[in-house]
């Protein structure tokens, strides 16, 4: 009778035990379902707002000012303790005397992992607009072509927009006139609010830039940066694009022979017209 | 010998691909920085000699970038790649870690 009584004890807890053992995992399941949600929900409120947007008056050439509207979404890979980078953002805006709003859009880029310019200046001449960034960080620099001082242009033809050479942009436009970016939301919001009519005055423009230290965001240069000079992207390592990636030239300079570097290209899939050995084995063929 | 500040600077430099110019770290006096390597995996790498070549150099440092963040886990292979490796499982960045290691010397 003990020993039933001792059996009965034992198997009562058994089953107590299993009960337990069934209620954590529940409690696991629960819990896990309950994590993905607030990660969804996280993500949701953090991404899934489709960016910011705001109003900023800008300073032309000539004394004009016209109104144009920003967008921008910040998302993608990014340090700890760093903001995410750009996504995608846009200007649109009508240039005095037209009734046509015009759009320049500059969106995700997967090879560099974010969108590729960031904005500095925006000037209409003969109502024709240009537009002036800077390639955002080293591997939209080296995709750019590495361009010294560090600009990509572009000029509206009517339809679209098509990128232009330095020469190619009159050198009557020298001011840099757009909020450079772009990490600073909270700072442009503040200014934003400043003005009762919403939108971010020339003159704070000026202000919000005017703790950059960078020579290229001081004025549109026409005279190539200095390498070293503090901060520019001319400093950016060269680098080549591979098959996924992003290797510096060293990699293909160091090989022993241009039959080397060329067997180098082809096992990292780099394309013919971005295999670099034909320029740094010059002479050799 | 290679002090311990300058091991810090070389940590901080493999940092390049997510970071503004302005914000890169400066490499140490009397070292090179060559060999950098940047995968849409998240892994990113460069190394620093103390020679004018590799081989003049008495000594090579790897620096390899940590994973970044993101909330996004679907869309971040760091995060990926944090989640399998502290599993114990394979993750790409791991084999490009190894083969970066065997190839610049």
């Amino acid at each position: 009778m003990k020993n039933n009584f001792r059996q009965t004890a034992l198997f009562a807890e058994s089953s107590c035990m299993k009960a337990n053992r069934t209620v954590v995992k529940r409690i696991a399941k629960l819990g896990l379902l309950l994590m993905m949600g607030m990660s969804m929900n996280a993500d949701a409120g953090l991404f899934g707002s489709g960016g910011t947007s705001w109003k900023e008056e800008v300073l032309l050439h000539d004394g004009q000012k016209i109104m144009v509207e920003r967008t921008q979404l910040l998302e993608g890979r990014h340090e700890i303790g760093q903001g995410p980078p750009i996504k995608e953002h846009s200007i649109t805006f009508t240039p005095p005397g037209a009734n046509k709003a015009i759009t320049w859009k500059d969106e995700f880029s997967a090879d560099i992992g974010h969108a590729n310019f960031t904005l500095l200046a925006l000037h209409i001449l003969n109502g024709v607009p240009y537009i002036v960034t800077t390639p955002d960080l080293c591997l939209a620099y080296n995709k750019w072509g590495r361009p010294n001082p560090p600009y990509v242009f572009f000029k509206y033809d009517g339809r679209a927009w098509q990128r232009i050479q330095l020469p190619e942009f009159p050198a009557t436009f020298k001011n840099i006139n757009l909020i450079i970016n772009t990490y600073r939301e909270g700072e442009i919001k503040e200014h934003e609010h400043k003005t009762r009519s919403g939108f971010v005055s020339a003159q704070d423009v000026k202000e919000i830039n005017s703790s950059l230290t960078q020579p290229e965001y001081k004025s549109i240069l026409r005279e190539p940066i200095k390498q070293g000079t503090d901060g520019s992207s001319v400093n950016c390592m060269e680098e080549v694009r591979t098959r996924d990636g992003w290797l510096s030239l060293d990699w293909f300079s160091d090989q022993p022979s241009y039959e080397s570097c060329l067997k180098f290209c082809e096992r990292k899939g780099v394309s013919p017209q971005n295999c670099p050995c034909k320029t740094l084995f010059k002479g050799a063929k | 010998m290679t002090t311990a500040i300058e091991y810090a600077l070389m940590a901080g430099a493999a940092y390049i691909s997510n970071r503004d110019p302005k914000n890169q770290f400066p490499v140490p006096s009397g070292w090179l920085e060559v060999k950098h390597d940047s995968q849409p995996s998240g892994f990113e790498a460069i190394s620093f000699i103390n020679g004018s070549s590799i081989a003049s150099s008495s000594e090579i440092v790897i620096s390899y970038a940590g994973t970044d963040a993101d909330a996004k886990f679907f869309s971040n292979p760091d995060k990926q790649a944090d989640l399998l490796l502290g599993l114990g499982y394979w993750s790409d960045q791991l084999g490009q870690a190894a083969a970066y290691y065997l190839e610049p010397a």
